[in-house]
């Protein structure tokens, strides 16, 4: 019976979590691109600590981005990473304090793998589910 | 940190769940079903819950995996392209967009969300060639068509006022005009319709690479740089058929991976090579990420790749 009771209150907290990632994208995550004309896909997904989630993303050569990973709060540090197609790191937000965008642009076209990682919580702690929203912004050069 | 389970040789769309905790995940969809407020709009949960249902069977036996690792894929948009056809110093023609008065004889779905698409493309073209006026136009039939597809709601007339109060300032109009696309996306999504959105994604991309190749065509002494950015989106084109076969669970959107497959072919003999990425960070904070893209594209490949894009998207666009 304690044991149900703990599941049905975890449960309650995912259920209060779980609230519509669009709302949450559109209340948490635009001011963060200010100055960025936003991409137009929408990429989010649930993940509770410990998921993975990975995203396939082409960029353009000469274009100035921002890519955004805006996560609800109670996921604690998201760590993100850009890995190239040779499993190279490209970037580790885990060397800049875990922070939720980087900007940058590139010589070339390239494909790279964004590979997102919601810290693990301590076992004993009840596992929240929250959204993580993928977000590219960029600046068109004349 | 505990290793993410790996999919086995599957796209998956953006909320798809490969495993999956599924008794917590029940009892919370359940509990959030009783609580949940509605306000209008499906929620999250309802797509969670249809795709549980779908997977439940064949997952009951990794009802102990503890990890769920979710693949997605984006490919640049119209907008994008747009920028580079400007950015490479094509000339901004009209005649090569899909007739304004069409947009009142599309009366399938198929034909509405691939018209979105497209009349999506060509919204960015004009906008980002400061083509104002017929940016609106551009916009209307958009609207239209979303409005007919039952995305009303993801589109409202609000932008239209919002586009003819910034009428003046580009960088205005790309971002209502990327904001609007974003709601529709995310609208369809939410509504268990991504095969909707996979269509406006694929066709949007096909009309950019229509317009480029017909920009190119026309031109007596094409620009080098646009040349090179048409055949660079043999990159993406990768990126964009994973992305329309992750949403194709029914088999509506066999005919555009097979369009796609085309152009693959197509861009057979393209070749592209990358250097090394190197990484440096500059003053600005901006991190520049070396390494060039060498792309090499002979004009055969060029005139029938012009040709087999031309030829799909006037299957696209026919009234």
């Amino acid at each position: 019976m304690k044991k149900l009771l703990i599941i049905l209150f975890a449960a309650a907290q995912t259920s209060l979590v779980m609230g519509q990632c669009r709302s949450f994208v559109k209340n948490n995550c635009g001011d963060a691109m200010e100055g960025f004309i936003p991409g137009e896909s929408f990429n989010a997904v649930k993940l509770f600590p410990g998921d993975v989630a990975e995203v396939e993303m082409t960029f353009y050569s000469d274009v100035d981005y921002r890519l955004l990973i805006c996560s609800h709060e109670v996921l604690g540090d998201v760590n993100f990473k850009i890995i190239d197609k040779g499993g190279e790191v490209i970037y580790d937000n885990a060397d800049r304090e875990f922070s939720e965008f980087f900007d940058f642009r590139l010589e070339g076209t390239r494909t790279f793998d964004v590979n997102i990682t919601v810290p693990e919580q301590d076992e004993s702690s009840i596992n929240p589910q929250g959204c993580v929203a993928i977000l590219l912004g960029r600046k068109l050069k004349e | 940190m505990k290793d993410a389970v790996k999919p086995k040789f599957v796209y998956v769309p953006y909320f798809k769940l490969m495993k999956i905790r599924l008794f917590p995940v029940i009892i919370a969809l359940s509990l959030s079903t009783l609580w949940s407020c509605n306000d209008g709009a499906v929620s999250d949960e309802s797509i969670t819950n249809a795709e549980i249902s779908k997977e439940e069977t064949k997952e009951v036996s990794e009802e102990t995996a503890t990890k769920v690792k979710e693949i997605l894929h984006s490919v640049p948009s119209p907008l994008d392209m747009a920028a580079i056809l400007k950015k490479s110093g094509a000339r901004y023609d009209s005649e090569f967009l899909n007739k304004v008065r069409n947009v009142n004889e599309y009366s399938s779905a198929r034909q509405r969300a691939l018209n979105l698409g497209i009349y999506g493309a060509d919204l960015s073209y004009a906008s980002v060639f400061n083509q104002n006026q017929e940016s609106i136009l551009y916009l209307s039939c958009t609207k239209k068509l979303a409005d007919k597809l039952g995305l009303s709601k993801a589109f409202n007339d609000e932008v239209i006022e919002r586009m003819e109060l910034n009428i003046d300032n580009r960088d205005s109009l790309l971002t209502i005009i990327s904001d609007t696309y974003y709601n529709l996306d995310s609208y369809l999504k939410e509504n268990d319709r991504d095969h909707i959105s996979a269509m406006i994604i694929a066709a949007g991309w096909i009309e950019g690479l229509y317009l480029g190749t017909q920009i190119a065509n026309s031109s007596e002494v094409p620009s080098p740089k646009l040349i090179e950015r048409i055949a660079e989106q043999k990159i993406s084109l990768r990126n964009l058929v994973a992305l329309v076969m992750s949403y194709n669970d029914t088999g509506n959107l066999n005919f555009i991976i097979d369009d796609l497959k085309k152009i693959e072919e197509a861009y057979g003999s393209v070749s592209i090579s990358e250097s090394k990425n190197t990484v440096s960070e500059g003053e600005d904070g901006v991190t520049t990420i070396g390494g060039k893209t060498e792309v090499i594209i002979s004009d055969e490949v060029l005139e029938n790749l012009t040709k087999i894009v031309s030829e799909i998207r006037k299957g696209y666009v026919q009234v």
